[in-house]
Parts: structure tokens; sequence; C-alpha cells
């Protein structure tokens, strides 16, 4: 949910709850309010009716009276009213053809030595017409404070946040290895400065430790090749001297090794290096099938004498490529699937417009999540780079192909999807 | 046979020297690019061995200037850079070979030894090795006049030893001399151990001596 929908969100209910309970606070303090000064009024009638009362001796005198004062209304009785009594009560007015509320003070009158009820009637009407009134305008006020919050809110905080907004979709379209910082945005919004102003510090930060250490791994690997290259030439120089003890000869044979292994190793990190520092690549039509077997032929040996037959199925393309970084890439895939298939294993390769999978039988993997990582070796194999796959991935992100990697029954499978429809 | 070694890394400088030495090869060294341009002004080289990283100058540069001279020199490029451009760079200018450093000696020699004998007027006629008789161009062998059918590994290696005649080679440069640049991380030496096994029945049954030693643990001379 966006900030601005829960902000938005919580002012609009305590608005509507204010609302809602207004309206009956309003209607019953306003009531209370009318009505005790009806009642005031009612008593004053009665004490003005009183000292009229005074003046009036005879009945005739009464009955004018009454018939002047429509709101009096005396009555015989037989009892004697002790206490007054104020109350609300309904009538039909004939006027105005509609049931009206009155209320009502009865009272005791002794007259010429008879009990009177005394009643006075004041018309509730306008009252109530004044409370609806009010309550009307009151909502309509209430109303148009909160659309007018709410579009208020609306269009300041979507302005206010318009920075806000660039910020994050600067940060989505950073990319490490090629931007050095976000850009810059101006806003009078103190907390949005500093934001993007932290970040671009982070961003700056991150690419410049990517930069040094990516740097750090292509001026190593280079350091290292003339060192390598003299241990090399140095032991090539050895085994020529006179004759060898079995001992000495099989020290020297493992220090080659072993200087071989570095060697590899070397190459790899400076390829991979090299593979993200690539700039544009030239294409040039590759004939896919041919390639695969190609390279499947360079391993000939070893399924012979594995005793593996990779099987080629499927339909050939022929696409536009780096073919040099596309042959590196096969050849990684097809030796891994050489290295790991135990013998009389089987390897599969089936090629398409859109991908091609290679998969091969084993024993499914401890860590299938750091396959692509860089030194990450499932067996204490110690033949390989660890580099291989990682070179594979790299490639592929250089090539703009996608590779993955799934277990199932038995069978390791990678699939590379060429990704033909994201091309422009 | 004139070799001009232009590489300023000394320690592996002396040893290329010292390797090429022993191969009956003249060998001349220079560090610098001004020393390599006077040289190569001055003189004919069978093979220059170019480094293309020299601290006064770009070793490309001298490659254009060698072509513009229509020298007949034979190059091959040495870099430590495993650059593809680089490579696709020097050849285009007219390098016969790209090595990337660090290489094995033995692979040196068997690429200067081709490079020279592809300059080489003569280099149609065969190699006559005692018995042995080897058709470049054909890749075929003979032995006594009875044809060997060797494989194409077979072949190679048979080259890559005479390349290296009487000098030891380490069963390490063999592997990657034979499975070229896609081995990474796949040596094993079975095969070149099977592959040496065949060509030394195949040389024997066609009537030769056995020319190839196998030295304990490191490797094998070709002794002739």
């Amino acid at each position: 949910m966006k900030l601005l929908t829960q902000t938005t969100r919580y002012y609009f209910m305590l608005a509507v709850a204010l609302l809602l309970l207004s309206i009956p606070a309003i209607y019953f303090t306003l009531r209370t309010v009318l009505i005790h000064k009806i009642d005031e009024e009612l008593r004053e009638h009665k004490s003005s009716f009183f000292q009229s009362l005074r003046l009036i001796t005879s009945e005739k005198e009464l009955e004018v009276y009454k018939h002047f004062y429509e709101e009096f209304s005396l009555k015989e009785i037989t009892y004697k009213i002790e206490k007054d009594s104020i109350y609300t009560t309904e009538e039909y007015d004939s006027s105005e053809r509609r049931v009206t509320p009155l209320r009502i003070l009865r009272s005791g009158v002794y007259l010429n030595g008879k009990h009177y009820e005394l009643l006075i009637r004041e018309s509730l009407i306008t009252t109530r017409d004044l409370i609806s009134i009010i309550l009307f305008v009151k909502a309509g006020i209430l109303a148009s404070l909160l659309a007018g919050l709410l579009i208020i809110n609306r269009k300041l905080t979507k302005r206010v946040f318009t920075p806000f907004y660039q910020t994050v979709s600067n940060l989505k379209k950073f990319e490490i290895d090629k931007d050095s910082a976000i850009p810059e945005i101006h806003t009078r919004i103190t907390e949005f400065n500093d934001l993007n102003k932290a970040l671009i510090q982070l961003t700056e930060r991150n690419h410049q430790s990517y930069i040094s250490q990516k740097e750090f791994t292509e001026n190593a690997a280079h350091e290292l090749q003339t060192p390598l290259a003299i241990i090399r030439t140095k032991l090539e120089l050895l085994i020529q001297t006179s004759e060898m003890t079995n001992e000495q000869a099989e020290i020297i044979s493992e220090l080659y090794d072993a200087s071989d292994r570095i060697n590899r190793l070397n190459k790899s990190l400076l390829l991979l290096s090299q593979l993200e520092n690539t700039g544009t690549l030239e294409r040039e039509p590759a004939n896919l099938h041919e390639l695969v077997l190609k390279n499947v032929n360079l391993f000939n040996e070893i399924f012979v004498s594995k005793q593996i037959v990779p099987k080629i199925t499927g339909s050939n393309s022929i696409f536009k490529t780096n073919i040099a970084l596309f042959e590196i890439l096969l050849t990684n895939l097809i030796s891994n699937a050489a290295r790991f298939t135990p013998d009389g294993g089987s390897i599969h390769i089936q090629l398409s417009e859109n991908e091609l999978i290679i998969s091969n039988t084993g024993n499914p993997l401890l860590n299938p999540e750091k396959i692509f990582n860089r030194f990450h070796r499932e067996s204490n194999q110690k033949s390989g780079t660890g580099l291989g796959l990682t070179i594979s991935k790299q490639i592929c992100k250089v090539l703009g192909f996608d590779l993955r990697y799934s277990f199932k029954n038995h069978e390791h499978t990678f699939t590379l999807l060429f990704n033909w429809s994201d091309y422009p | 046979m004139k070799v001009l070694l232009i590489e300023d890394e000394e320690a592996l400088a002396q040893d290329i020297v010292k390797h090429l030495h022993a191969q009956y090869y003249t060998c001349e060294w220079v560090t610098r690019y001004t020393e390599a341009e006077e040289k190569i002004n001055l003189y004919e080289y069978d093979c220059i061995l170019l480094d293309i990283a020299l601290p006064d100058g770009n070793g490309l540069n001298l490659l254009q200037n060698l072509k513009q001279h229509h020298k007949m020199d034979g190059v091959i490029v040495i870099s430590a850079k495993n650059a593809l451009e680089d490579k696709i760079k020097g050849l285009d200018l007219g390098a016969d070979d790209y090595m990337v450093k660090p290489f094995h000696l033995a692979e040196l020699s068997a690429r200067i030894s081709a490079v020279i004998r592809r300059k080489q007027a003569e280099n149609t006629s065969p190699i006559i090795l005692h018995d042995l008789k080897i058709d470049l161009p054909s890749r075929s062998v003979y032995c006594k006049e009875n044809r060997l059918d060797l494989t194409r590994k077979e072949f190679d290696l048979l080259m890559f030893l005479y390349f290296n005649k009487n000098r030891v080679v380490s069963k390490n440069a063999i592997a990657e001399h034979i499975s070229g640049d896609h081995a990474e991380g796949f040596i094993n030496f079975d095969y070149i151990y099977s592959h040496i096994k065949n060509l030394k029945k195949k040389l024997t049954e066609g009537g030769c001596d056995d020319y190839i030693k196998t030295i304990y643990g490191i490797g094998y001379r070709m002794e002739v």
C-alpha cells in the first residue's frame, strides 16, 4: 500500500468518525438547549397569565382571554394540580395538515372557587426545523471539508512525493558496472534531499569498490603471469639437465602439475575479468549444430573411455553471436558434462531455435544453489579451476543469454536460453 | 637459424635464449622498442618473437613497420594479455602466430619451427629422419617407404616431439599442445600415455627404431 493511501486513509477514518459522532452530539445539545429555552418561555407565559388572571373577575372575561391566546387552554377539573409539569407531545395540526410536536406546560389554576387545568402549549416545529437545517448545513460543511482534504492530500502529496519516486526509479535503473552513481535530484524537501544524497554517496562508493575489485583481479592475474612464465621455463630448463633420480623426477613432475594448475586458474581469472570489461562484441553467424558437434568431438577420448555415447537431438539453428565466446561457453558446458558423468552414464544435448539443453546423469548436488559461484566445488576433484561455470554464466550475461541449472530424475540439466526476443 | 627475441622481462628472456641456444638457434635478445627497430632494419631474421607490451612502445607498431618494408621475417607475437582483440589485431597485421604467456618452451620451439618451415622456400620438401619421412603439407608419415596410419593426434604428437628433438618434453606441455586451449581444467595424462603408446607401436611396427624415450615421471624425448 502506498504511504499516501495509508495516511489519507487514517485522515479519512478520523473525519468520518468525527462527522458521525458530531451529528447526534449536535442534535442532542441543540435540542436540549432549545427545549430549555422553550420551557423558560412557557414559564414566563404562565407567570404573565397569572398576572393577567388577577384582573379577570368573571368567567366571561376568561373566555375572551382564552380566545385571544390560543396557546392557553383552561379546563375545569375536580381535583387540585399540586405541581407544574412540562412534557412533549404530538398533536394533529389541521392548518399544517400534519402531526406536529408540542411542548406543553401543565399547571393548576384556582379561580372563583373552581379548579382548572391550565395547558400552555408551544409548537416545537420551528425548533425541529431549525435543528435539521443546522445539522444539514453542518454535514455539508463537514463533507466538503473532507472532500477538500482528500483532494488536497492527493494532489499535494503526489507533487511532494515526485522526487522520492524519481529517486526510487533512478535506484532501480542503477547498474553497478556502468553508472558511477544515481543522478542528483533537486527538491525543497529536506528528507528527500537527505535520502538522495545518502543514496548518491552509497552508489558511488559501491561503484568505486566494484571498479577497484575488478581492477585488482585483472592486475593480480596480469602480474602473476610473468613469474608464472618464469617458473615454467625454469622447470623446462631443469628437466633438460643430466639424469635425474626417480625421486627428483617425481618432485619436478608435481611442481609441473602445480604450476599448470596456477596457470589455468590465472587464465580463467583473467578471462573472467575481461568478460566483465567487454564492450560491444562482434557478432557473426554461428551454426549451432556444427559448433556443438565440434566441441563434443574435443572430448571424444573421454567419452570413449567412460563408455558414454553423447546423444544430440533437435533442430539446428543459425544465429548471430560472438563465436569465440560462444565456443568457450559450449566447451565449458560440454567439458563439465564429460567430467561429471559417471562411467556408462548418458549425455543428451537438445538443440532448438530458442534454447540448448545439456543434460547428463549423475548424483544430486549438495549445494545446487551455489553451482555458479566462484571456486565452488561439489567434489574434491582437483583438476578443475572451480571457475568454469562462473565463466559460463558471465559469458551468458555478455551475450544476452540465460543459463539455468536443474536436477530431475537423476539428471543434471543446464538450459541455455537464447532470449532472442530481448534483442532490438 | 636466426631468431630475434624482443622481450623486456629479463629472467624470462634469458631462459628463452638459453632454450633456443640448446636447439642450435642463433638468438639475439633486445629489451627496448628502439633497439628492436634498429635490429629489424639492419638484419634479417628467420623468426621474430615479439612481446607487445614494451616499456617504450607498442610491439604491434613494429609489426606494422616490418610488413610495410615487406620483410619476410616470420613473427610470433607474445602477449601477457589474453585479450582477443590483441590476438586478432596481431594476426591481421601479419603475425604468423600468437602465444599467450605463460607458455611451455617446448610449445615455443614447435611454433618457431613451424613458422620457419612455412617461410622457407624448401618447406615443401619432406622432413627426413633416418628411416622416417614426414610430409607436412599432406600430413603423412612414411617409414622405410611404408605409410604409417597415424591419427590426427598421433601426428601432432610426433611433430611436437620432432620440433623438440633431443630435448625432454614434459607431459604437461604435450597435453596442452594436443588438446589446445580447450582443455580448461581437463588435463588427463592417461590419454597422453595411450597416444604415446600407440605412436611408438606404430613406429616400431612400421620398421623404425623407437625414437621416443620415456623420461620417468616427467615426459618424453625424441632421440635422433
